[in-house]
């Protein structure tokens, strides 16, 4: 150490290594040295660990600052301690920004990320100087310029931290001369420790500067970058975790259905029953119950529930009770007031009238109508007789409170017209509120046991929210249209190969990315290349084949198939337990109509039939499973059970479908580039491109079909294609057509921009249609697509989606192309024909080529940047500790 | 030689052989300055322009004067290029995707941008939560800034600039104060315990001690350790609310529509039918006027934002989940409590007995080693 004057009095007695106590120090004279005094031995030492020793080391590091958290609050502390808190309270900051912003996320890698980034965020700040500055200048000068040591009071803290108070007596004499040695610092030098302290120093000032100046632009790009990379190992892992999470309960149903509690459903019904107890139901109070005893239900199955619910509790006309009387009065009362309410004198003298309710009762009581229960027999006879009631009623006390002896058929004088007047309009009163009691009386109030009897049917419903939470979240988990589903991750890792697997260069990605048409151009171009290269496309074809087989691993088709069967058990069982408890609409909007058991039998032996047949099952058996089926989907359309399903369905066959008609399309093209026109029959090319056809159209009927491939939506396809040709060929019909790496030779591609048309589409030239199907889809597949696809497993499913292809879209009606129809006519809705067709090639691959040159730019400008910065910061180095050596002693 | 930023240039005698050059410098001693927005203003300037030439050249010209207060004051270039390198991470890319791309990403970026910007506002506007009513309840300014004149070695033989200044904090130490600065100057007629006695009088220990500084000066430290402890803290959890509100959706809409280029909104005069004529005049009062407008739009639509993202950030804004219904309302109240909290502990402590004695300036039973 530089300044270290205590040592001046210690050279007195070295032998006497006892301590003065404190007292003898206090009593001590300032001036003279006490002999024997002497400072403890310092315990301050360079902390020289290994990476092994970091785990140590961030223990002790976060139990200091635990330590100098306490204190700071207990006010005392030190200003290391304090320092270190500002650490402490950046990382706290940085968690909570990441724990809210994991709150904002929706799925769970972008959750993860939000961790992640954070944590990277402080590495990057620890890692850089480490990597930028410590291992180059270890490597270069022979020290660490971020050595760290630790005090005698525990403190750990940076070497070069403060260059005017630097601990050098914490380095032996051994260890500086070896890095003198390693600084090339002549060994023949006076005071040659301080020369290499001193450049020691200077290299770690320079380095210290060197660090604050590039931690700034480092620590962000290198935090980016490092999340860049952490997605692509996050991503993978939580796909395994879910789906296998995922698989498991669909084996366990009840099981994984019980985390589902419903106890807030529970507490609100319990509330609903203490507020209402005894009260007559309301068509309000219906509503809240169906609320609250099903949380989170689809509202078209809830709006149903509150239609059965009212039909069971408030369907019935009630007895003639208490509460009923209650009602007839107040009505009365309200009525009469309401009428008479401008007219203060009729308003009192028609109250005078108005029986009260212990009137009413005895009248009731008089006739026996007390506890009578109403219902549509007698609720007439019942009304007749409580309005002669009332009549009788009205008429005498209006004579006795008007004075007079009867009412007058013809009032004479003004009090016999008051009268008269009074009564007549009491009598339309009263006949108006026994009619509306009478109609509103309610039949059921809420009490304990219709209480219990809600309960029951709650019961039934939320074990089917239950049960169904779970086959929905199987369902979302699976294949939602949601980021990070099992499908969608699978889909995402077959695309995002593409490019590469197409050897798209990142050039060409800048060039096509902002324009379709370009995308078309270039990924036909790549198409044709790969098809002319036997290897070449039986490794793209095998690659996408084999994306398309780990998604089967991944969704199981008998999952799948359980998963159908399950939806079906479940609908059903609730759907017929909900019967038994009245609640038919909710039933049939679970499962639909039933279907007869010997239709369902019938489907059985038909599928038992095509399973044992398998591919020469005649094409009548198939027909009429499918008839019976699509009676089953129409019994069960709009229900619940069938959007489950569907969804299901829907969501594979899209995701599958887009692949199938890539990998289609790759066969087209190979099959031209190889000149696999067709089936030879008789030594003649046959399907589509007959030999004896004319050779432009032969042409245009390749052309036309490598250009659906490509680019045909489901719309070009509805309208049985558009494709300009000359609508007057050549005539030559030679049978040859040449081929020369993928392209027809003398075929030039036609440009179909609207006005820079060179031909026409001909809308009345079926064969032309029928035959580009027919080369597109019937056809057989090339050998080296079938040979690759057998390979895989996924022969079956291409020819399928082949056949499909073919059999639904060619065979559907369009209204301007009525002739345009290879088969007999197949039923299909949009949905069904838009998911065959799938994603357009080209389309597929211009949103694959704007993501990855979207990734690709970021990466090289900051990927780039963080490569220069590092490349300068290692490179400073060599420039770093420069100093004029001292003269060397000379030698006497 | 290098030269302070602000040209002054201090000579010893002994060491120039240039008499004419007596450059003097702002100060001759250690200084106490009054806490106000034109020192803060004036320092935070030095700190920042000496940062980025003068400390920046000797750290990495290895200059033997370059000290840990350099050092230090260098720390704040990687916080400014930091925040600015996290912005450019998440937009410099982004004008090269395409438009859809490119305006989803310019929304991420944008609130990204907020992010960082609200980061640092929330973190120094807190910071006035904790010391103001620290201030104003016991008179101890932590921040209570001086300047330090510095003594150097010289460069070279015939160096004459060897003294700089430093600006520093009275209690930017707990261990060492600068005790010295806050005595009175007799000599001048200032009463010698003036501060101490006003901070006795704040914290209620009487008037007219005979040694005031002694009663005070442990409690002091107290309460700047607890004030230091809370502002290496809290002001973070503040700092997190910053970003949270950034991230919220009311931004998207003002992000997307609001562009730095409304400046080039034009009005032409319209006096000529010719159309060369016509747009080589610009109206610049109604181009101006065109400007005015606009800013005061843009500046509607960011109150506008500012106050739905609070309120969004609080309540989880529409269809929030658990989750985001109590996520930004955890933390304004983990943040509101821990600042409460914290000042009021402070405040309390003050007119506690301190826990140390005023002779515990050095704690007789720790045993003190050099290193």
């Amino acid at each position: 150490m530089s300044t270290n004057l205590i040592n001046n009095y210690t050279n007195q007695n070295k032998a006497n290594k006892a301590l003065y106590s404190n007292a003898q120090i206090s009593n001590s004279t300032n001036s003279k040295p006490v002999p024997g005094l002497k400072p403890l031995e310092g315990k301050g030492h360079l902390i020289k660990g290994s990476l092994l020793d970091a785990p140590s080391y961030m223990i002790k590091d976060l139990a200091y600052d635990v330590q100098a958290l306490k204190n700071g609050i207990n006010g005392k502390s030190n200003d290391h301690k304090l320092g270190k808190l500002n650490d402490l309270g950046m990382k706290l900051g940085g968690l909570g920004i990441a724990a809210f912003l994991y709150t904002k996320k929706q799925t769970p890698m972008t959750k993860s990320m939000e961790f992640v980034g954070f944590a990277s965020f402080f590495a990057s700040m620890a890692l850089w100087p480490k990597i930028a500055l410590q291992a180059p200048a270890s490597l270069l000068h022979g020290f660490n310029v971020q050595q760290k040591y630790v005090d005698s009071f525990g403190r750990k803290k940076l070497f070069f931290q403060d260059p005017q108070y630097t601990p050098w007596d914490l380095y032996s004499d051994k260890d500086i001369n070896k890095i003198g040695n390693r600084l090339g610092v002549p060994k023949d030098i006076p005071n040659r420790r301080d020369f290499i302290q001193e450049k020691m120093k200077k290299i770690a000032v320079q380095n210290n500067t060197m660090w604050m100046l590039t931690a700034g632009f480092a620590t962000p790009i290198m935090s980016a970058l490092i999340c860049n990379a952490a997605e692509k190992v996050i991503l993978p892992a939580q796909n395994k975790l879910k789906n296998d999470r995922i698989n498991k309960t669909l084996n366990n149903i009840e099981q994984s259905a019980k985390k589902y509690d419903f106890q807030g459903a529970k507490d609100q019904f319990e509330n609903l029953f203490e507020a209402n107890k005894e009260k007559p139901f309301d068509e309000e109070m219906v509503s809240s119950i169906a609320k609250a005893i099903t949380p989170e239900m689809n509202p078209f199955v809830r709006d149903e529930v509150v239609k059965d619910l009212k039909n069971i509790l408030m369907n019935e006309n009630g007895t003639i009770d208490e509460s009923f009387i209650n009602a007839l009065h107040k009505e009365y009362k309200e009525l009469t007031t309401e009428y008479f309410s401008d007219n203060i004198e009729h308003l009192e003298k028609a109250m005078e009238i108005i029986p009260d309710t212990k009137q009413i009762t005895d009248f009731l009581d008089s006739k026996k109508l007390l506890g009578v229960q109403l219902d549509k027999t007698n609720k007439e006879k019942v009304s007749d007789t409580i309005e002669r009631l009332f009549s009788v009623h009205t008429r005498n006390t209006c004579c006795s409170v008007f004075g007079l002896k009867e009412m007058p058929e013809t009032p004479t004088n003004r009090n016999e017209k008051f009268a008269k007047y009074i009564d007549k309009n009491l009598d339309t009163m009263y006949q108006s509120a026994i009619k509306n009691t009478i109609e509103n009386n309610p039949g059921k109030k809420f009490t304990v046991e219709v209480k219990a009897e809600i309960e029951n049917i709650a019961k039934v419903l939320q074990d089917h929210l239950r049960k169904s939470f779970v086959l929905e979240d199987y369902a979302y988990t699976k294949v939602a249209k949601a980021p990070e589903t099992v499908l969608a991750n699978q889909w995402n890792k077959i695309a995002d190969g593409l490019p590469e697997l197409f050897g798209i260069s990142k050039k060409e990605m800048a060039n096509v990315r902002y324009d379709r048409t370009l995308v078309q151009e270039l990924i036909r171009a790549k198409i044709e290349k790969i098809a002319s290269n036997e290897t070449e496309y039986k490794k793209v074809v095998t690659k996408i084949a084999q994306g398309l087989k780990e998604l089967d691993s991944n969704i199981k088709p008998e999952d799948m198939t359980k998963f159908y069967n399950e939806t079906d058990n479940l609908y059903n069982t609730s759907a017929d337990n909900l019967a038994e408890k009245k609640l038919y609409l909710t039933a049939k909007k679970l499962k639909g109509i039933d279907t007869p058991q010997w239709e369902q039998d019938k489907i059985n032996t038909l599928k038992k039939l095509v399973s044992e047949q398998g591919a020469g099952v005649k094409e009548e058996t198939l027909d009429e499973l499918k008839y019976f089926e699509d009676r089953v989907s129409l019994r069960e359309a709009g229900s619940m059970k069938r959007l489950q399903k569907v969804f299901v369905e829907q969501r594979l066959s899209g995701v599958k479908n887009a692949y199938y008609r890539l990998l289609s399309t790759l066969d087209l093209y190979r099959r031209v580039a190889t000149k696999d026109f067709g089936p030879i029959i008789n030594g003649r090319i046959t399907g589509g491109l007959d030999e004896g056809m004319k050779d432009e159209v032969r042409k245009d009927i390749i052309e036309a079909s490598k250009r659906a491939g490509i680019e045909n939506h489901c719309s070009d396809e509805a309208i049985k294609g558009y494709y300009p040709r000359n609508p007057n060929p050549d005539l030559k019909a030679t049978g040859k057509i040449d081929v020369v790496e993928g392209k027809v030779v003398g075929q030039e591609a036609v440009d179909i921009i609207e006005g820079t048309t060179k031909g026409v589409d001909i809308p009345y030239d079926y064969n032309f249609y029928k035959n580009t199907m027919q080369f597109r889809f019937k056809n057989e597949m090339n050998k080296s697509t079938t040979d690759a696809l057998k390979e895989v497993g996924l022969l079956e499913e291409v020819k399928n989606y082949r056949t499909k292809f073919f059999n639904t879209l060619g065979s559907a009606n369009y209204f301007s192309k009525l002739s345009h129809k290879i088969g007999k006519s197949v039923e299909a809705n949009f949905e069904e024909k838009f998911l065959l067709c799938g994603v357009a090639v080209d389309e597929l691959f211009t949103n694959i080529i704007n993501k990855s040159f979207n990734t690709n730019k970021w990466l090289k400008i900051f990927g780039g940047f963080g490569i220069g910065l590092l490349g300068v910061t290692v490179g400073s180095q060599f420039l770093f500790g420069r100093m004029k050596n001292p003269q060397k002693v000379k030698k006497a | 030689m290098i030269v302070p930023l602000n040209g002054k240039i201090n000579s010893v005698s002994g060491f120039s052989s240039n008499e004419e050059v007596k450059p003097k410098l702002k100060y001759d001693k250690d200084t106490l300055l009054k806490n106000n927005f034109a020192t803060r203003s004036s320092i935070a300037y030095d700190k920042l322009t000496n940062a980025a030439t003068l400390y920046t050249a000797k750290g990495l010209k290895g200059n033997k004067n370059a000290n840990f207060y350099e050092f230090l004051t260098i720390g704040t270039i990687p916080y400014i290029i930091g925040s600015l390198t996290l912005m450019s991470v998440f937009n410099t890319a982004n004008k090269h995707f395409s438009n859809f791309a490119k305006s989803k990403a310019s929304i991420i970026g944008g609130k990204m941008a907020l992010g960082v910007l609200f980061y640092g506002l929330a973190k120094e506007l807190s910071k006035p939560l904790i010391t103001r009513p620290v201030k104003f309840a016991t008179g101890v300014d932590v921040d209570l800034p001086y300047a330090k004149v510095v003594n150097e070695l010289p460069d070279y033989k015939d160096d004459t600039d060897v003294t700089s200044i430093e600006h520093h904090k009275v209690f930017e130490s707990v261990e060492f104060p600068r005790w010295d600065l806050l005595y009175g100057d007799e000599s001048k007629g200032e009463k010698r315990n003036a501060y101490y006695d006003h901070i006795a009088k704040k914290m209620g220990l009487g008037e007219n001690l005979k040694d005031s500084d002694q009663e005070v000066k442990p409690r002091i430290k107290e309460i700047v350790t607890r004030t230091h402890t809370i502002i290496n803290t809290v002001p973070y959890l503040w700092a997190g609310i910053g970003v949270g509100v950034a991230f919220q959706k009311p931004w998207e809409s003002f992000l997307s529509n609001t562009s730095l280029k409304f400046y080039k909104l034009r009005e032409y005069k319209n006096d000529s039918k010719n159309p060369a004529e016509k747009t080589a005049k610009i109206d610049i009062t109604k181009t101006a006027k065109n400007i005015g407008n606009e800013t005061l739009n843009r500046l509607k639509a960011l109150k506008n934002a500012f106050k739905n993202s609070i309120k969004d950030f609080y309540t989880g804004g529409e269809n929030a989940t658990k989750f985001q219904k109590w996520g930004g309302k955890s933390l304004f109240w983990l943040a509101t409590i821990a600042t409460i909290v914290g000042v009021g502990r402070i405040l309390t402590s003050s007119i506690e007995p301190s826990k140390t004695d005023s002779s515990d300036v050095i704690e007789k039973n720790r045993k003190y080693i050099v290193n």
